[in-house]
């Protein structure tokens, strides 16, 4: 079973390498270090993830076969296996497609392919020690071997008829349980409509971020426009301000729906000092000196983009991009630049951070 | 001899009642979100045609104001009469044209962009359909009563976050509802109740209603008239 050794070890290899860079995407810290070092970690998740696929599609058919006869343990590893790629496969998907889809079913496939990998943690680890040390766990012999099966489990094998069962049983629950839900004197679904939904997953690119102390910040406006402009976080505050409900979406596939936000609109900040721009185009630069963005010049005027320092509230937290961060309505969050620290308008577009190393769109629109 | 009892019948009924229960749960509605949604529908039909309106809005059982015009989603036009004291009334005319209001009054016109300022002011008036659905939000009881032709959409409010209606914050409440008729598919009438508790944050001088009511009937029309004069586009801007 040469063929089928290496097929494990190959099977192994690519998955490590998944796992691994799949961990590092959810992990903030390696994510931001991947960023930092240019390491282009989503591509090679993606390109792994696209080997191991057709690793496992190539080889499921003889795998299946050779397990037939098989003891236990051999087919539960195969199955449970098997049912992870398909969650992690069929999540995977969604979220790379999430463009085309509803935030409700982006933010399951997202939690679809977290949860995923969790709960397989534990067999990865104890399958892995198991090869690498040579352990043997102390299972029954009926499990590890083709032995003859003990009554209890002979008993309790399940047979088409407990399937059978088992559905049937389910719909009669089914029906039972919705007609009780039906006469339930509950108004759920207004709940569901103004509640806050889903969490953020705060990314950077920089290990760490800027700590404005005093309120020392300012936003500088300059490059082509009629005047240079600095206004300071009081004045920012002092400016007529707008509230809006809106939901935020990360172009990875996360959403959270009614998310409060107070700020500024570009355009009231723009009739209040009498700016006017003369540049087609505007880069956004945070005060981590790293991030940037850029826009067409009517996007953040006309379009109601906000120059944002309340969430839910509160004003922002440090790692929310306190004290300012920009906000396009229907943008992508990566183009909500945190800290934002000066727009600079000018006669030509800058591509920014994440279309220089990831290829993201030049204009984010959801 | 040992006697095994298949441990699977229990496991079995277990997973099925889990199984079922938890997707009924998940999936079905209950009857009043399936009325919600019904009624919210609803709204998005009746929005599409055109009305005349006749509204009322009275506090503390007192007319405040009536409100007689034309309503489509686009451009719509009211005849408005404050009443300022027991024997005079204030009246203006009120012109929303996509984003655009326009106010006549006593001849003097008046214009600005439509923002939530004037749309509070004039809450419904400018968008009843839109209002309705936002109330619902709030909703915390609904029911649908269906007699021959005709259908009552009802919703009882215990309380609101901080809904604003024509500069009275309502909180808390005794007893509101809004109560929506509906004959043959065609929207008849929206009453709103309200008998709200005065929040803590509204100071004791300030003016606070213990009862307000507003009626809105509706008349769907082929067309919902629509004339400006050309001063209007030339008047001055609305503070």
């Amino acid at each position: 079973m040469q063929w089928l050794r290496i097929i494990h070890l190959i099977h192994g290899v690519f998955f490590i390498f998944m796992l691994l860079s799949g961990l590092c995407l959810y992990i903030v810290a390696t994510r931001t270090w991947f960023n930092q070092i240019g390491f282009p970690l989503v591509q090679f998740h993606l390109l792994t993830a696209c080997f191991y696929c057709g690793l496992v599609l190539y080889s499921l058919y003889r795998i299946g076969r050779y397990l037939l006869k098989k003891p236990p343990v051999k087919k539960f590893n195969f199955i449970l296996n098997l049912l992870f790629f398909l969650m992690w496969m069929a999540s995977g998907l969604l979220m790379y497609f999430q463009a085309y889809l509803l935030a409700e079913v982006r933010n399951v496939a997202v939690v679809i392919h977290d949860w995923t990998t969790f709960l397989f943690l534990p067999w990865v680890l104890t399958h892995t020690i198991g090869h690498l040390f040579n352990v043997s766990l102390p299972w029954p012999a009926w499990w590890k071997r083709r032995a003859a099966l003990p009554p209890i489990i002979e008993e309790n094998m399940l047979e088409r008829r407990d399937f059978l069962k088992l559905f049937s049983l389910a719909f009669l629950f089914l029906l039972i349980g919705s007609w009780f839900k039906w006469l339930t004197p509950i108004l759920n679904v207004t709940e569901a409509e103004n509640k806050r939904r889903g969490y953020f997953r705060i990314y950077n690119v920089t290990n760490d971020f800027p700590r404005y102390e005093d309120r020392e910040w300012s936003l500088t406006i300059d490059g082509l426009i009629n005047k240079k402009e600095s206004i300071g976080y009081t004045d920012l505050l002092h400016l007529p301000s707008t509230t809006i409900i809106d939901n935020f979406h990360c172009v990875t596939g996360w959403s959270v729906r009614n998310v409060e936000m107070k700020g500024v609109l570009l355009k009231d900040l723009f009739d209040a000092y009498g700016l006017e721009a003369k540049g087609k185009f505007v880069t956004a630069y945070s005060g981590d000196e790293v991030y940037f963005d850029s826009f067409l010049t009517t996007q953040l005027i006309d379009e109601e983009a906000l120059l944002v320092y309340e969430m839910d509230g509160e004003f922002l937290k440090p790692a929310q991009g306190y004290p300012c961060r920009l906000y396009h309505p229907d943008m992508y969050g990566y183009k909500s630049v945190k800290w934002v620290d000066r727009l600079e308008f000018s006669g030509e577009r800058k591509k920014g951070y994440w279309q220089q190393s990831g290829g993201y769109d030049l204009n984010g629109y959801l | 001899m040992v006697t095994y009892r298949p441990v699977k019948q229990i496991f079995i009924l277990i997973l099925a009642l889990i199984m079922g229960m938890s997707l009924s749960f998940w999936l079905i509605p209950s009857k009043m979100d399936y009325e919600w949604n019904v009624w919210r529908d609803r709204t998005l039909e009746w929005e599409t045609k055109d009305y005349e309106i006749n509204g009322i809005y009275t506090f503390d059982g007192v007319k405040a104001t009536t409100e007689v015009g034309d309503w489509s989603e686009g451009n719509s036009q009211f005849n408005l009469t404050s009443v300022v004291s027991d024997d005079s009334t204030f009246q203006f005319q009120v012109f929303f044209e996509d984003e655009k209001i326009f106010i006549d009054s006593g001849g003097k016109w008046l214009q600005n962009d439509i923002n939530s300022r004037f749309v509070e002011e004039l809450t419904p008036l400018y968008h009843p359909f839109e209002w309705i659905r936002e109330i619902l939000n709030e909703a915390d009881k609904v029911e649908r009563i269906k007699d021959g032709d005709k259908t009552t959409f009802r919703a009882i409010f215990d309380s609101f976050e901080e809904f604003d209606f024509r500069g009275t914050l309502l909180s808390k409440q005794h007893k509101t509802t809004l109560i929506v008729i509906e004959k043959n598919g065609v929207i008849q009438s929206v009453t709103f109740e309200a008998r709200p508790i005065r929040p803590d944050s509204i100071s004791i001088l300030d003016r606070y209603p213990e009862q307000m009511s507003y009626k809105i009937d509706f008349t769907e029309i082929e067309s919902a008239q629509f004339v400006l004069p050309k001063e209007a586009y030339e008047s001055e801007l609305m503070e």
